[in-house]
């Protein structure tokens, strides 16, 4: 009888075992950071929100020295002009460069939003991180203060800040943060909260670990993740709080530039120049899109509940 | 163990009691009034149901809950009492802790060796980084794993892998008394047997002396030399593994004795067991008297009544039950 | 021989990650028998759970049954519409979980759950189906039927809470129950109570049970027949006896071997080394060479094929075959089990 398996004849002796191969690890060495950019890379949506965030930055940074008109600078006798070879995205009423102005806006309602991003970032963090760690008494009356902020309608405030004081820059940015810090904060002090009673901080107190250092390697690291996504949502959000508050006439004033400024300019003309509204309009749009599909994409790639 | 009477105890436990407060202005009683000793160099196991304290207790012993009433002596000193920030430090350097989840007891964003030093920065054990990273490797031997891993993140190990990197983790500084929290619960069986079989073995050439608490009664009595049984926050049972295996005094012993699947077929079908009847009660409004008297069998008025008093009723076999009571007690059962 | 109600063949599933494709469920076969339970019995990613969810069709969306057919009754499931999956759910196959919590709704009465089952499935009316609530709360065990029917999960205590999802299961006298680790979540004590339900029940309904479980204890407690997978595949499968007592696969040995004896003293557990293979990579040959203290240079290079011992009783290993028992006589080395 032909046997088929006739070759496997010699190979009925004992299979010979390195040391330490039964406890090899298969997969690559990665680390969690590693392994997270790994699965933000698969996510399509996620990578091109960040090229498309990505342009938009560089062109925030360059855009208006790429053409030699000024945002700042009018021509009376080139105003409401379409997009041509020499205005690219026309002319506004003053006959301003809108291609100029755009990139100056975008420029300036970034800024804003990341600047109250950070303000936000640097209180609530410090806020709910000393909340959460000190606990008892302090916890209590810090978690009542917050309770009272959020009882407190925040765009009143940010409203009304902006009646008395001087619109600028600075001035949006501090009234938007006012408030805004109160959902990082509250965020940071539950997930502290919640690492403070995981095993792995229990291991670190019972090795001696201090509780700085606890702070430090342990606290901190785990709770990166969760803050950055967060501030991936704060910044689109600052963003529509400015534009907003400048389509109501309360931001910046012209010639100052911003999304919201030529918002509000373009919807003036809607009717006659349509490409006034769009182009900003366009803008603010992707931007808003890209970083919240990015911070959706984060939140996956760092969810370490979500890793195998 | 005739011996260990003799001995001096590591560990001594005297009316220790830990309450939580919970909404309402009720209190949790997790641990109510536990009081017994660990010897040098011995495994006392801890079992019960979950709920009953057990954990709590280890934690409690080991100062990451503080007590609410009671003692732990160990090695004469009082864990609990007031300390310098170094006399702390080093007192607990000699108790450490296994945990029971492979996958929560590791921290994501360290690798393995930051991990297993961690204890050995905390205090100062490697003179430099060369030195470190040499204890760690050989840290890494002692747990069967090797140099290799010592660079990779804790999410590539599996759960038996991460298990002994927390073994590791404790032993670097040198403990003499492990607390071991559930520690193989989480693992699959025959990943079970290769961490108890490690633990056996640094027992043997380190000396250390544990408290092992499991709710699987099978693996307790395989590496335990005494085993204490808790019910609802208070010990019922205390002896040696032999005697508690042999000769089980409490009902709730007898009962959780007779629960356990035995893996073979004939024994199986041949017993009979006692099955306990109803669900554990809630530990925030425990039964008078004795606490498993609602589940007990042979449960009388007086158990109602009166709680059981924690009695020597054998050498070295401890109990709380009003059947191996004083004789008034006995009485009172049989009226 | 009874006949078999369930057949299942050359069932493969696989799991897409974002790092590639988990080969979870590589060629299972087995036949389930009327009024019989069979044990599935594995560690945890050895592919049990997946293999009773595919005969669910309650995978998740990143799995996919690769091949393979799953016969109830002549049906092939597999294949069928999730129309008919709906149908046959709850009413001919039903399916307990390991988490009594998660499996009950908060918001709903038990009563009011057991209810929906019944109406969905069997067209009774208010009253009607609210005896019948009642009697089947009783039927698992529980005390006072008539006033727990109008309790929340929350109330009740987490061995209730298996019993009313037990309840719920039996509401339509399912042909085929499947029990992924009933007991798992639950203390000794309650553990066996719910043991003892399942056994009774089985005798009253004459249920075949598929018993999921890692813990031999139950398997021996509970099962007819047994099937230990390992890696995505049965490496052997027979009745308690055969398999306690003439088990032939050498991780069936380790898996006994490693439970500490109750009855017995021994100073050291028999562990085995090593961990399961990364079913990202599945290796060519036999899964468990890398772990085998007898494994053989076939082993790696090759799958071994099902050596059947007797009706019942067969396993997948090299041992089996005759040039590896010529092969062991010549050097002397046992081949025996460690039991």
């Amino acid at each position: 009888m032909a046997n088929p398996t006739d070759s496997l004849d010699p190979l009925f002796v004992p299979v010979r075992r390195e040391n330490g191969e039964q406890e090899r690890i298969s997969r690559p060495a990665l680390s969690a950071f590693q392994d997270s950019w790994r699965r933000l890379r698969q996510n399509k949506a996620a990578v091109i929100s960040l090229i498309l965030l990505g342009i938009m930055i560089v062109l925030a940074i360059v855009g208006p020295w790429l053409t030699k008109y000024s945002y700042a600078q009018t021509n009376y006798s080139a105003v409401y002009q379409s997009p041509s070879a020499d205005h690219w995205f026309g002319t506004d009423k003053f006959g301003r460069d809108q291609w100029a102005r755009i990139w100056q806006g975008t420029r300036i309602s970034l800024l804003i939003a990341v600047l109250a991003a950070a303000l936000d970032l640097v209180v609530g963090v410090a806020y709910g991180a000393i909340s959460a760690l000190k606990g008892g008494k302090v916890d209590n009356v810090m978690q009542r203060i917050i309770e009272i902020l959020i009882g407190v309608p925040s765009l009143i405030i940010i409203i009304l800040l902006m009646m008395i004081m001087k619109a600028n820059i600075f001035t949006i940015m501090v009234a938007m943060s006012i408030t805004g810090w109160v959902g990082m904060a509250r965020l940071v002090r539950a997930q502290i909260l919640k690492l403070k009673q995981q095993e792995f901080v229990l291991a670190a107190r019972t090795l001696g670990t201090s509780n700085t250092q606890i702070i430090f390697k342990h606290l901190i690291p785990n709770t990166i993740g969760m803050i950055v996504i967060n501030t991936m949502f704060t910044i689109p959000s600052a963003i529509f709080t400015e534009a907003f508050l400048s389509f109501i006439g309360l931001g910046l004033q012209s010639p100052q530039a911003s999304l919201g400024v030529l918002i509000h300019d373009g919807f003036q003309t809607l009717s006659s120049h349509f490409y006034l509204l769009l182009f900003p309009a366009l803008v603010i749009v992707v931007i808003m899109v890209a970083f919240n599909i990015l911070g959706d994409g984060l939140r996956d790639a760092l969810d370490p509940r979500m890793r195998k | 163990m005739a011996e260990q009477g003799k001995k001096k105890p590591l560990v001594q436990v005297e009316g220790l009691k830990r309450h939580f407060q919970v909404g309402g202005g009720k209190t949790l009683k997790a641990v109510d009034d536990v009081s017994f000793e660990i010897y040098p160099g011995e495994t006392f196991g801890l079992v019960g149901e979950s709920g009953c304290g057990k954990s709590t207790l280890g934690r409690t012993l080991i100062r990451l809950y503080d007590a609410t009433d009671g003692k732990v002596l160990f090695d004469g000193e009082d864990v609990h009492g007031t300390k310098s920030k170094t006399e702390l430090k080093a007192l607990t350097r000699r108790i450490q802790m296994i945990f029971q989840d492979p996958y929560a007891s590791l921290n994501q964003r360290m690798n393995v060796e930051d991990i297993i030093a961690e204890g050995m920065d905390a205090h100062g054990l490697a003179k430099n980084r060369a030195e470190r990273t040499k204890r760690v490797v050989e840290l890494l031997e002692t747990v069967g794993l090797n140099a290799e891993h010592a660079k990779r993140f804790p999410h590539e190990f599996s759960g038996g892998q991460r298990q002994r990197i927390g073994i590791a983790r404790a032993l670097a500084v040198d403990p003499d008394f492990i607390i071991a929290d559930e520690p193989i619960s989480a693992l699959d069986v025959s990943i079970q047997a290769q961490v108890v079989n490690l633990l056996q073995k640094l027992q043997r050439e380190r000396g250390l002396t544990y408290l092992f608490i499991a709710h699987d009664l099978s693996m307790v009595k395989h590496i335990s030399d005494r085993i204490g049984v808790m019910y609802l926050g208070g010990m019922v049972e205390l002896a040696t593994s032999d005697d508690l295996f042999e000769e089980p005094l409490h009902p709730y012993t007898q009962a959780l004795l007779t629960a356990i699947p035995i893996p073979d077929p004939r024994l199986e079908r041949e017993r009979k067991r006692q099955l306990l009847q109803g669900d554990l009660p809630s530990p925030i409004d425990p039964p008078s008297g004795c606490r498993f008297r609602t589940r007990c069998p042979f449960a009388t008025e007086h158990c109602k009544n009166k709680a059981p008093e924690w009695r020597e009723v054998r050498p070295n076999h401890w109990v709380a039950c009003h059947l191996y009571g004083s004789e008034s007690d006995r009485a009172a059962m049989k009226a | 021989m009874s006949q078999s109600l369930l057949e299942v063949r050359d069932l493969a599933v696989a799991f897409r990650t974002y790092i590639g494709e988990v080969q979870a469920v590589r060629g299972v076969s087995f036949d389930l028998n009327k009024g019989e339970t069979l044990a599935i019995v594995g560690e945890s990613g050895s592919g049990k759970s997946v293999t009773s969810k595919s005969i669910m069709r309650l995978l998740a969306k990143n799995a996919k049954i690769r091949s393979g057919e799953i016969r109830f009754e002549g049906e092939n499931l597999a294949a069928a519409s999730e129309r008919r999956m709906q149908s046959i759910r709850g009413s001919e196959i039903s399916m307990i979980f390991q988490d009594p919590m998660t499996s009950l709704n908060p918001t709903m009465t038990v009563g009011k759950q057991i209810i929906e089952v019944l109406k969905k499935h069997r067209k009774l009316g208010g009253a009607e189906a609210l005896a019948k609530a009642a009697e089947l709360l009783g039927l698992v065990g529980i005390p006072s039927p008539e006033k727990r029917v109008k309790q929340y999960p929350h109330q009740l205590s987490g061995g209730m809470r298996q019993r009313v999802v037990i309840a719920m299961a039996l509401a339509c006298s399912p042909k085929i129950l499947i029990a992924d680790e009933p007991t798992t979540a639950l203390d000794v004590t309650i553990q066996a109570q719910i043991l003892d339900l399942m056994k009774r029940i089985q005798e009253e309904t004459g249920t075949s049970i598929i018993l999921i479980t890692h813990d031999l204890g139950v398997v021996a407690e509970s099962a007819a027949r047994v099937a230990v997978m390992y890696a995505g595949i049965i490496v052997e499968t027979g009745t308690v006896d055969e398999l306690f007592y003439e088990a032939k696969h050498p991780y069936t040995w380790g898996l006994l071997a490693s439970m500490p004896k109750l009855h017995e003293k021994t100073s050291e557990l028999t562990a085995i080394p090593g961990t399961p293979p990364d079913l990202m990579f599945p290796p060519v040959g036999c899964p468990f060479a890398a772990r085998c203290p007898h494994a053989m240079e076939v082993c790696v290079a090759k799958m071994p094929d099902y050596t059947a011992h007797s009706d019942t009783h067969s396993a997948a290993c090299w041992l089996q075959d005759p040039r590896a028992q010529k092969a062991a006589a010549a050097t002397g080395a046992s081949l025996g089990g460690e039991r």
